[in-house]
């Protein structure tokens, strides 16, 4: 016929036009990043990958056939489990080592986006279905709490309590054993990213409409709020009395933890998305532009090496190497040794 | 620059517009989607002209008079056609443009409704960098309040009934996606002539449309499916209040061909063209040109008469 021409033609059109929209599981979050000893996790897109330390080459992957989507922090327990959400809803165990399904626990109604907590006995496992699951390591419900909306943030726990950000704007402490609720905090917006807990009883959490708080564990009290220039997404790093996080505008900060003063902070460019990792003798963290930086604990950048991708994850450190997962680049995680030089890369096989 | 001059100002104006209606994304995308279409509606009309003048230029004796004599000089039937366009005061970009000017506004539409939605990591990113500081505070807009009747706007809608077996749904959104898209397409084909191979196309469009639209709407987020609903809606109260909607085409054997003749050319204007005003359906009007008897048009299949080809080189001829 003749209009079969133009008729097809239109009709690819209309889908590459109306399916260009579609979000499929490459492009809706980032890498989720974890390591032990021997190997690192990560969780990307269609699959979760086992690669080797010492040369970057694929130990195993899951699922077979490609997933639905998997992009929540892997989380290892005290028995070698690897815990990783899916966006099919579905929250799975695996076996460290070979990559066997162990477990699934399958009571959620929505995707996975925030990784779980992972303590001896219990696996706290916040889900976008607005509950917290707090499971045994078997997978067996415990307990759960219902929030008002999402959960993407990691919660934290101690002796007594779990304490979990929601981004309906509160953070809520729920009794550890029952999940019965302590006391909930607003925020004033809403936390995406995991509250840093100290030693003296202290939350930290900072919100997306650009605010870091202190929260008193105990009673639930905002001791300070600190201003920021961007939405902060990540977790800070509570070390020796300070505060280190970055937010979207591209400043890194170090604040004093006590009084929410900023100590000093530099804009190396580039949003800050996740948290920086800290070693015995430097920071480092990543930037939306691909900048992996590395400063001292008085914000003098030691080295600034670009990435070709996006670094919305947060480094991790395994032995001697600093892994880095990428975004939206060639390469899907980056070995470095201290200086920032490239030991190997992994890219996940066709 | 597509961001900073549509997607942005889009995002914003429509979550301002949620903040308005008590955090109600259902509310939002339809006041939404009604405010563009009233702000493109000159161009709908400007764009409803310039069709029209087409119709009216492809039916005049002299164009397919010469359509015939310059058939082999291509150069010569554009210089004819040219002369004619002015004489009848025809822009032959007079449809084209304004379509051309809409479908970036009607794609950001489209594309800002996914961005607010902001139910991933990568589109709640996206959402926060997109939103004017000084006129909208993020703590006031995320999160989205993604509820709608029996919808979460973020996700594809598929409604569990009791009656069903466990993990099968309906999904009414596409349902209603599927039907509107049809309607719309039925409603707003004007007749055609016999032979015309837009028309077959755009016939066979009007079959495969709300199967793909309805396809999208089952997978894509049911907000984007909502906005598919109010545009195919909007669409059809916006031709209707022009009078350029074709009622009769949904009913049973209703969608009929015009015959072309070079008679119709040689009638009055009054009862060859509609005015924008809609007082004289342009269906009506062509169907008594061409039936002047006031026996019924014959039906069509696949854009052709059901005349038997000798009776139409007769009608020719005559």
């Amino acid at each position: 016929m003749k209009i079969t021409r133009p008729l097809t033609v239109s009709l690819l059109v209309a889908v590459v036009f109306l399916s260009a929209c579609t979000a499929g599981p490459s492009n809706t979050s980032w890498p989720g990043l974890t390591a032990d000893q021997n190997s690192a996790y990560v969780a990307n897109a269609s699959y979760v990958y086992s690669i080797r330390l010492s040369d970057g080459t694929l130990q195993w992957k899951f699922p077979q056939n490609a997933g639905k989507g998997f992009y929540a922090t892997p989380a290892l327990t005290s028995d070698g489990q690897l815990i990783v959400g899916g966006y099919d809803n579905i929250l799975y165990s695996l076996n460290s080592k070979t990559g066997a399904q162990n477990w699934t626990f399958t009571q959620a109604t929505d995707r996975w986006i925030g990784g779980v907590n992972a303590s001896d006995q219990t696996i706290d496992a916040p889900s976008s279905d607005h509950i917290l699951y707090a499971l045994d390591l078997k997978g067996k419900l415990i307990w759960k709490y219902t929030t008002g909306f999402s959960l993407w943030a990691t919660p934290v726990r101690d002796a007594n309590r779990v304490y979990q950000p929601s981004m309906d704007h509160y953070l809520y402490a729920l009794n550890a054993s029952g999940g019965s609720l302590v006391w909930k905090t607003d925020l004033g917006g809403p936390a995406v990213g995991e509250p840093a807990l100290s030693s003296s009883g202290v939350l930290y959490v900072g919100t997306v409409s650009k605010e870091m708080l202190a929260v008193d564990a105990a009673s639930g009290k905002v001791l300070w709020r600190m201003p920021t220039t961007g939405g902060v997404w990540d977790k800070p790093i509570f070390d020796n009395g300070t505060l280190y996080f970055g937010d979207m505008s591209g400043n890194f900060y170090a604040v004093d933890a006590a009084t929410g003063k900023v100590k000093w902070q530099i804009n190396p460019g580039g949003a800050i998305i996740d948290s920086p990792l800290l070693t015995t003798s430097a920071i480092i963290f990543g930037t939306e532009s691909g900048a992996l930086v590395s400063t001292d604990f008085s914000g003098k950048i030691l080295w600034n090496r670009q990435i070709n991708g996006k670094l919305y994850t947060t480094p991790v450190q395994a032995g001697d190497r600093i892994l880095v997962a990428i975004s939206q680049g060639t390469d899907l995680v980056v070995a470095m040794d201290k200086n920032g030089n490239q030991v190997w890369s992994f890219i996940p096989p066709k | 620059m597509w961001d900073a001059l549509i997607i942005t100002p889009f995002v914003n104006v429509l979550l301002f517009i949620y903040t308005l209606v008590g955090h109600n994304f259902g509310i939002a995308i339809i006041l939404f989607t009604i405010l563009i279409r009233l702000i493109t509606h000159p161009l709908t009309v400007q764009q409803l002209k310039g069709t029209q003048g087409m119709q009216k230029l492809q039916s005049d004796a002299r164009w397919i008079e010469m359509q015939k004599k310059y058939k082999g000089d291509k150069e010569k039937l554009a210089q004819e056609q040219m002369k004619l366009y002015k004489e009848m005061g025809i822009n032959p970009l007079g449809s084209c443009l304004p379509t051309i000017i809409q479908f970036p506004i009607i794609i950001g539409l489209y594309q800002s409704v996914i961005r607010t939605l902001g139910t991933t990591p990568l589109d709640l990113l996206d959402l926060v960098k997109h939103i004017y500081p000084g006129f909208l505070h993020v703590s006031a807009v995320v999160p989205l309040n993604s509820h709608f009747l029996w919808m979460n706007l973020g996700q594809p809608d598929l409604i569990h009934f009791s009656f069903l077996p466990a993990g099968i749904g309906l999904p009414i959104l596409a349902i209603i996606v599927v039907i509107t898209t049809y309607l719309q397409s039925k409603l707003l084909t004007p007749p055609s002539n016999p032979g015309d191979q837009a028309a077959a196309m755009s016939k066979a469009m009007n079959l495969y449309m709300p199967f793909l639209m309805g396809y999208l709407a089952l997978t894509l987020a049911s907000g984007l499916a909502l906005y598919f609903v109010v545009s195919n809606v909007i669409g059809i109260i916006q031709y209707a209040l022009l009078g350029k909607v074709n009622w009769r085409s949904l009913l049973p054997g209703g969608a009929k061909t015009v015959t072309v003749t070079t008679q119709k050319a040689a009638l009055p204007e009054s009862n060859k063209i509609a005015s924008l005003d809609g007082k004289k359906s342009p269906v009506a009007q062509s169907k008594k040109a061409v039936n002047p008897n006031g026996k019924k048009p014959r039906a069509t299949t696949g854009g052709k008469t059901a005349q038997p080809e000798s009776k139409r080189k007769a009608k020719k001829e005559a």
